[in-house]
């Protein structure tokens, strides 16, 4: 196999990896609750920070 | 109060529908939310600016006539002026100046507080077409505070604004405006007397809070006192709202003069028919058809620019890149899913361009006026209106502005039905099919398209009526909580302000949406390249045709279950896809047209309409096409709706039943509809 063919399948497999892995992370957020850091104003969850 | 004297926190607090939002909008730069109509800031925002050597953050609370709180939104009012008082430097409260009585009685309880405040009369000039007159002097006087004027909507009195808050003008008042009742006296001075609490009125607001507001731990003990048990906490509340209103009537004939007006105001000739039992119906059902009709026809030219500009960029990047995996993963699977729901920006832009306009003339609020009557006979009645129309927008702040519903089951009811309302990101899935199943035709110069789309609003919205009409039943409700709310007088909207309002949203829909596609177009793409192996040294297959990919594999061992609603396998996939959100399915279709060697050359739209079975018949014809938008009037399709009904619920029950009920509907009216029209 060419080096420049192997070298797309590696960035491939990267972006594969990486848009699994952040799809996967973002359906997960949407249910996790965000933790206030100490010192913060209290506004809630939906604050716009 | 803040140590660091170059940063400072104040509140930003009044009744509903003051202008507090806009001010916040323009203080700090931000496109939050706003509305002419009471409710629609549900939670608290916060906003930075830097004015001269300070930085100052806003934070912006929802409204409330009163420190007692009756719903969830209130009680986050309560907790900040209370709790959090420590922590910030002031409070700039904004006084409508049409509605300056009922105003006075927050200020003056955040006054009693011994917080320190600063007070600005918005909205000015619409007093004076009245025929109201305000001495801010005099008041200034009466109030023993620095007062403002501003008039947001048109950006005056912003910067005077700034500079007070620089100068730290907020005062505190030198003396009580309300005396605690000679009844309740001796128990108020016993308690601050047994405890380090400096402020009077403090105590009197925990004795006359349902709840124990500030939490106060030194507090706690005594109202265990046998003679505070005996206290009724809203007889205490109704008390003092008497005995503030005798005290704010007299501050209000000192400092308002008002002429006679002889003429009807054009708010009241409006209203006449705008809210007429028979007239208003049928021009609210006019204006939605002229919304309908102008996102497919003024968003018909920026759709084709987009749709060239991507086609242009995909055979750009094939011609340039060498040919080989990256080439087709750019040119026929990221570029095709992005592009594909990119085109349906401006008619997202267009029809929430027609409800910010709306909103902002003040018309919703006669529409929420309007549904109100309308729906009682559902059985969904009072605040829940609010919710379920700006659903229309986007359910998830839909579902958490029934915070300020204080009948938990009531708000539960409309968290369940509030995602069946017909969303933005159903839009471009509706334009699609109805762009491929509706003729180009008009009826005495009505497109049949705008028809279509008005009759899946309504779909959405009945639906959501029938829906709350059962869970009554299921979930029943001890009494019912009412409407209350000032139809604010007409205005001219704020065009330029609008559109910029509305870029910002389109902005949030490019990336917000652009980002899952991207990410759902690489995994397409991927599972579309590699098939089974053919020869027996290889691992897999790689640059196969779509029909022998995985991703077929993967769609066609789904079909058995679609196929009775005559779905394929490649609508299979963008259903599965979309779950995450709806618009996903535009995307997704587009990567997989763009990655059938088989289909014709064209837009995403051509090379649907042209695809055909086996058999010779359409994929997309009429019965797919009704089947596939019942299945999206009806399905949750929408991970963050999900998550948020979860917060907002905090049962993971009510979640679970409202996916299963809603795809379990989608399913069924779907299959129903295919089956009969086929």
């Amino acid at each position: 196999m060419e080096t420049a063919l192997i070298f797309q399948y590696i960035i491939i497999a990267a972006l594969v990896l990486f848009a699994g892995y952040s799809l996967f992370k973002l359906i997960a957020d949407n249910f996790s609750s965000k933790k206030k850091k100490k010192g913060e104003f209290g506004c809630d969850q939906d604050c716009g920070h | 109060m803040q140590n660091d004297p170059s940063y400072k926190q104040i509140l930003l607090v009044g009744n509903p529908n003051v202008g507090k939002s806009t001010i916040f909008n323009l203080l700090c730069n931000k496109n939050q939310k706003t509305g002419n109509y009471a409710g629609v800031t549900v939670a608290s925002y916060s906003g930075t600016y830097d004015y001269q050597s300070e930085t100052v953050e806003v934070i912006d609370l929802p409204g409330s006539y009163s420190i007692y709180p009756t719903s969830e939104d209130e009680a986050i009012l309560s907790k900040f002026l209370i709790d959090e008082q420590q922590k910030y430097a002031g409070v700039v409260y904004i006084l409508e100046a049409l509605s300056i009585k009922r105003g006075l009685l927050l200020f003056q309880q955040i006054q009693d507080l011994g917080i320190p405040i600063l007070l600005v009369v918005n909205q000015i000039d619409q007093a004076e077409r009245r025929g109201v007159n305000i001495d801010l002097k005099a008041l200034s006087k009466e109030l023993g505070v620095t007062v403002l004027q501003s008039n947001a909507k048109k950006n005056e009195g912003i910067e005077e604004l700034r500079e007070e808050i620089f100068k730290n003008s907020f005062s505190r008042a030198e003396k009580a405006s309300f005396e605690v009742p000679l009844e309740q006296k001796g128990l108020v001075f016993k308690i601050f007397s047994a405890t380090k609490e400096s402020n009077q009125y403090k105590i009197w607001t925990l004795l006359s809070s349902d709840t124990y507001l500030g939490k106060l731990e030194t507090v706690k003990e005594q109202m265990n006192d046998d003679e505070v048990k005996c206290l009724v906490p809203k007889r205490l509340q109704t008390q003092e709202t008497i005995r503030r209103y005798q005290n704010i009537d007299k501050i209000i004939s000192r400092v308002l003069s008002k002429k006679p007006q002889f003429k009807e105001l054009l708010t009241e000739k409006l209203d006449k028919v705008l809210v007429h039992q028979f007239w208003g119906y049928l021009i609210f059902g006019a204006i939605l058809l002229v919304i309908f009709q102008s996102v497919f026809f003024l968003a018909e030219y920026p759709m084709n620019w987009i749709s060239d500009f991507f086609l242009w960029m995909s055979a750009f990047v094939t011609e340039q890149l060498p040919a080989g995996p990256l080439n087709s993963l750019l040119a026929n699977g990221i570029i095709p899913g992005i592009g594909g729901i990119m085109v349906f920006a401006p008619q997202i832009g267009i029809l929430l361009y027609f409800l910010y306009l709306l909103e902002d003339s003040g018309y919703m609020a006669r529409v929420i006026f309007l549904m109100d009557r309308f729906l009682r006979p559902f059985g969904l009645n009072g605040k829940s209106i609010v919710p379920l129309v700006s659903g229309t927008a986007c359910a998830i702040p839909a579902i958490m502005s029934t915070r300020n519903i204080e009948n938990v089951k009531e708000r539960l009811i409309t968290i369940l039905v509030t995602p069946f309302m017909t969303c933005s990101a159903r839009l471009p899935v509706y334009s699609i099919i109805i762009g491929l199943i509706i003729p180009n035709k008009f009826f005495i110069g009505i497109s049949y398209k705008a028809l279509a789309l008005m009759a899946m609003y309504f779909i959405g919205f009945f639906t959501s009526l029938m829906a709350s009409l059962i869970l009554k039943k299921i979930i029943k409700s001890k009494g019912t909580s009412f409407l209350v709310m000032d139809l604010p007088s007409y205005k001219l909207p704020l065009f330029g302000y609008d559109f910029k309002v509305v870029l910002g949203k389109v902005w949030e829909f490019i990336t917000g949406a652009g980002k899952i596609i991207f990410l759902f177009s690489i995994v397409i793409w991927f599972f579309s390249y590699i098939g089974p192996k053919q020869n027996e040294d290889d691992f897999v297959a790689t640059d196969v045709k779509l029909e022998q990919s995985y991703l077929a594999k993967m769609g066609k061992s789904i079909e058995p279950a679609i196929a009775p609603l005559g779905y394929d396998w490649k609508m299979g996939v963008g259903i599965l896809t979309s779950f995450v959100a709806r618009e996903v399915f535009v995307g997704t279709m587009s990567t997989l047209y763009s990655l059938d060697e088989e289909a014709p050359e064209g837009t995403i739209i051509e090379k649907m309409r042209s695809d055909v079975k086996p058999n010779g018949e359409k994929v997309y014809s009429f019965a797919t096409g009704i089947s596939i938008l019942l299945f999206y009037a009806f399905a949750m399709q929408c991970v963050s709706t999900l998550a948020v009904v979860y917060r907002e619920t905090k049962s993971w029950r009510w979640t679970v039943v409202q996916l299963f009920g809603m795809s379990g509907l989608a399913y069924i009216a779907s299959l129903i509809a295919y089956q009969i029209l086929k």
